[in-house]
């Protein structure tokens, strides 16, 4: 009896090394990539996974899990991600300014902005100034009228602290030399239902948004150089006398230490996603403005808004000089 | 979205094409192998088998997501009952009572009286679905920040009747896991709070660890101690529950469907939360509460049926706006959106034929699982007999597996651990659990509408009781806080949890 | 005369910790809640109050931390205050404790291990030690629970479901 069972558990071993043997690994990817989103199950980061998940899966071979790690306007999601093991199977969306805002301001964010290492930078997306469609303010002139006579009781709602909203609402305030109240949400995707529900006045949120709630909301002015297609009717901010462009820049990253092989890989991969027609179709009709930036040029882009944020976050006085 | 009969009747005979029915058998069965994992809950596994549906034609593959959610759902509770291991957050009301009765030996009718009170639920709240959806959608968006923190408040009330006379025991259990709660970055600002500045603490400490250590580990501490042969001893005679039993929870199951459904409308009011206002009502409003704790049946129900009715209320935002609330929706939402379907509020308007064939199948789902799930009771309700030498580790195994998949990382499964022996010492010196795990699930949408909303005010706390709904959350808390203290006052005894904890 | 009192009781205790009834019990583990709570009060000074917002990062922190502080003592004073003792606490006996340190001492080595040895190998080699330290007549039933158990987690998690596991030096 005992022999038996001495020889099975020999057997057993050596089958079990034997099938080990068999499935060598060939190259990067050999299995599942996990895909991490910062924010709210609704906004952009998370649409765009969704638009790049089959693609990807096509292109890499290998399945995408797309996964949400909420908090902190996204540091909770960024800080983890600079501990991971930086095998290549674990990426995350990221986005500027927040990452160069939130070290800076923050003091200690949990990671620092060249910490994550770039793989790709997919697309842009302006600043948008929404309101319900039945509220009293036609024009970006009458909410600003408004927001004159009432001092810090207008609340503008966005995704994050220090991030792209949070940052163009206290531009507006200073170029218009009004107080308005900005208020954080988990993402773009919980701000939505606060101003569904009339719980605050405005969202300085994404150009994605004016076109997805066309119906239910009205756009008062995008912070972008000149109008986006898509949103033809919607005057820049520009325009109207306020010289606001801003907005979010999304890409992917990956933890520090992350081979360049795997890398390089990825960055091909999205680039080929990002350059698909489907893809792209899909992108402009959302309102998404599609980038192409590749692991140098996004550093470069990274670097660049870095020493230009910190100046304005100076000079807006959000960070002592 | 307005009801329409017709589509209706077309979305069913859609489900129930042939094909349809095995994608959602299919999605049921799997759910449920995943759901029985802890830390692997719906989100995770739709998330992984994903892939698989995409093979199928749209329909097809939103329905098996559908029911790989459903499944998930229901196979939580099974380890909830049957071992103590809540598969996530929203079996835990689930595992203080069917713990109990399986160790009673009625882990039969516990199972079953959770699939029967899943499927009252769920089947009533998908005919609310159907029929009123567009003015649940506007209730929806009625929650604002302020109404979100008088809510979380109540909840945290509930603490005062979750520790029965042990008052002062419970408000600490409670003070703990919001301290454990606390621990990593602010979800307002991302200011790191006592992280000690290690990194690995910056990510803060999840909750599904806190919970398989407080009831799974702990458990298998004081059955190794006391060297317990087997979880229980009795034999499994009758794994059906008797007509007495069900009649008994005829009006917890409607009760716990409205309190699952309405709060589950509210985006971001997760499963969690629900589950445990449910079982405290049922406490509340039943003539022996001291039963609740030791085996009632009711307490079982309660959960189970405010659980399943959550999850379908998560479809109305879903469907009316085409805003996913839940992670597991957003899933779902980009499982559909492989196919080229626009999110937004007009992703359903422009296909309706698709939505009436996904609330369909929501119905098929319901008894699916029911069937599927009644004839495996007994199978599952064996499970506590196995001899406890070789139950006790392999329970370590699915615990450690569970919680070393929340981030693939060894510090969740080290914490699970700490919380064990935590959990462990509190049994023993009589703290109640029930109020940590409630306090770790609601801290920090507490505090995030908290900030919100004093943004909103100006910083006036007034806000809270000058609208009308957060008004009335308010003075419900305080009113159960007031009563709870004035009870505590009257009598002079030892903090003893009068019910036995867990 | 109260402090002098609680001192003495906190000294005594301390030199002969005899926690058995229910009282005596609650005194010390007020006290040491008391602790914790002075312990959060004093790391949430720490906490960075840079940002815009009208709820501090430090609010929350101070709430709890004075909680604790505040029922910890209550519960101390209020059980120190009692007339009766209270139920007995049903502390294991030697047997008893050496068993659950025994079995928590396997889990810890399962979860130090499992990034080394990977899961399906910590997996086998916990089963065995584990199912076996239960009931040691039964070893070669703990030997086969153990390799079943270890060969399934690494096709099913590893191979078949692609979860992140470690596959460990076997396997890598």
């Amino acid at each position: 009896m005992r022999r038996f069972a001495g020889g099975s558990l020999v057997f057993l071993t050596v089958l079990c090394l034997a099938w080990a043997g068999a499935a060598s690994a060939a190259g990067f990817p050999t299995k599942r990539i996990t895909y991490n989103i910062c924010f709210n199950p609704g906004g952009e980061s998370d649409i765009t996974a969704r638009f790049q998940e089959q693609p990807l899966k096509k292109i890499l071979g290998v399945d995408i899990s797309v996964n949400y790690k909420i908090g902190g306007g996204g540091a909770l999601c960024w800080a983890e991600l600079v501990t991971t093991k930086p095998d290549g199977y674990t990426i995350a969306g990221h986005n500027l300014p927040h990452i160069a805002l939130q070290p800076l301001e923050m003091g200690n964010a949990g990671y620092k902005t060249l910490d994550l290492k770039n793989i790709y930078m997919f697309e842009s997306t302006p600043n948008l100034l929404l309101v319900r469609s039945d509220s009293p303010y036609k024009t970006l002139k009458d909410f600003v009228e408004y927001a004159k006579k009432t001092p810090g009781a207008v609340t503008v709602g966005g995704s994050g602290t220090s991030s792209a909203n949070d940052l163009g609402t206290t531009m507006l305030n200073k170029a218009a030399g009004i107080q308005l109240t900005y208020v954080p949400f988990g993402g773009t995707g919980s701000a939505i239902p606060a101003l569904l529900g009339g719980h605050v006045t405005a969202l300085m949120t994404y150009s994605t948004m004016g076109t997805q709630y066309a119906g239910k909301f009205r756009a008062l002015a995008i912070a972008s150089e000149t109008r986006m297609d898509v949103l033809g009717d919607v005057p820049t901010f520009k325009e109207q006398g306020y010289d606001i462009v801003e907005g979010a820049y999304r890409g992917v990253a990956a933890p520090p230490g992350t081979p360049d092989e795997a890398i390089k890989v990825l960055a091909d991969a999205f680039d080929k996603v990002m350059k698909d027609p489907e893809v792209k179709k899909k992108m402009d009709q959302n309102g998404f403005k599609t980038e192409f930036m590749g692991p140098e040029a996004s550093l470069a882009l990274v670097k660049k808004k870095m020493v230009e944020y910190e100046v304005i976050m100076k000079d807006l006085g959000r960070i002592k000089k | 979205m307005g009801f329409s009969f017709s589509y209706l009747m077309q979305g069913f005979a859609t489900a129930l094409s042939v094909q349809n029915l095995f994608w959602a058998l299919v999605g049921c069965f799997i759910g449920t192998l995943v759901g029985v994992l802890p830390g692997i809950g719906p989100v995770s596994g739709i998330a992984i088998l994903l892939p698989l549906t995409t093979v199928l034609p749209p329909t097809s593959a939103i329905i098996m997501m559908a029911a790989i959610y459903y499944g998930a759902m229901y196979g939580g509770s099974t380890t909830a009952i049957v071992v103590n291991i809540p598969g996530e957050a929203s079996s835990v009301p689930t595992a203080i009572d069917g713990y109990e009765m399986a160790k009673q030996g009625r882990a039969g009718p516990a199972l079953a009286i959770s699939a029967i009170s899943s499927f009252v639920a769920g089947t009533l709240s998908v005919i609310a679905l159907t029929l009123f959806a567009p003015m649940l959608a506007e209730f929806a968006v009625v929650f604002g920040p302020p109404e979100y923190f008088a809510l979380m408040f109540m909840g945290l009330s509930l603490v005062i009747s979750l520790s029965g006379r042990a008052l002062l025991k419970g408000v600490i259990s409670m003070a703990l896991g919001l301290a454990a709660a606390l621990i990593g970055q602010d979800p307002l600002t991302g200011a790191a709070r006592l992280t000690f500045g290690t990194v690995t603490l910056n990510a803060g400490v999840d909750f599904i660890s806190v919970i398989v250590g407080l009831f799974a580990i702990s458990e298998v501490m004081i059955n190794v101690e006391q060297q317990i042969t087997a979880i229980s001893e009795m034999k499994i005679s009758n794994w059906m529950p008797t007509w007495a039993d069900i009649k008994q929870c005829g009006w917890t199951m409607i009760r716990c469907t409205g309190v699952g459904f309405f709060l589950g409308l509210l985006p971001g009011c997760a499963p969690s939360v629900t589950t445990f206002v449910a079982y405290d009502l049922e406490k509340r409003l039943s003539k022996h509460p001291e039963r609740f704790g030791k085996g009632a049946i009711e307490g079982v129900a309660a959960p189970e049926g405010a659980n399943n009715a959550t999850s379908t209320a998560g479809f109305v935002p879903l469907f009316s706006f085409g805003l996913p609330t839940a992670p597991s929706m957003a899933v779902m939402l980009g499982g559909l959106m492989m196919y080229g379907l626009q999110p937004g509020p007009m992703l359903f308007a422009q296909n309706p034929q698709f939505v009436w064939a996904v609330i369909a199948s929501m119905y098929i789902g319901n008894v699916m699982l029911l069937i599927l799930n009644l004839p495996l009771v007994g199978m599952w309700a064996k499970i506590v007999n196995i001899p406890f030498y070789v139950l006790g580790p392999m329970i370590v195994f699915c615990a450690v597996i569970g919680t070393y998949s929340i981030r693939f990382q060894a510090f969740d499964v080290w914490v699970m651990l700490l919380f064990g022996v935590i959990g462990y010492l509190m049994r023993k010196l009589g703290f109640p659990v029930a109020p940590m795990v409630l306090a770790s699930v609601l801290a920090q949408m507490l505090e995030t509408s908290l900030g919100q909303a004093l943004l909103i005010s100006q910083g006036s706390p007034l806000i809270f009781f000058t609208r009308p709904i957060s008004a009335v959350f308010m003075a419900l808390a305080f009113l159960s806080i007031g009563r709870g203290i004035w009870a505590q006052v009257r009598v002079k005894a030892p903090e003893v949890v009068i019910e036995d904890p867990d | 005369m109260l402090r002098t009192v609680r001192l003495r009781l906190l000294v005594r205790g301390i030199s002969e910790v005899d926690v058995k009834t229910q009282r005596v019990a609650d005194i010390y583990t007020g006290w040491f809640v008391a602790l914790v709570g002075v312990f959060v009060l004093i790391s949430s000074t720490w906490i960075s109050e840079a940002g815009i917002h009208r709820l501090s990062p430090r609010t929350f922190p101070h709430v709890v931390g004075f909680l604790l502080v505040a029922c910890g003592i209550g519960l101390a004073l209020k059980s120190w205050s009692l007339r009766t003792e209270g139920p007995t606490i049903a502390w294991p006996d030697g047997v008893g404790v050496r068993t659950i340190t025994i079995t928590l001492i396997c889990v810890a080595g399962y979860i130090a291990l499992m990034d080394l040895l990977g899961l399906p190998l910590a997996t086998f080699a916990y089963l065995a030690i584990a199912t076996w330290y239960l009931n040691r007549s039964r070893w070669l039933m703990a030997l086969m629970i153990g390799l079943i158990t270890g060969a399934v987690s690494y096709y099913l998690f590893i191979r078949v479901l692609g979860l992140s596991f470690p596959a460990g030096v076997l396997f890598e």
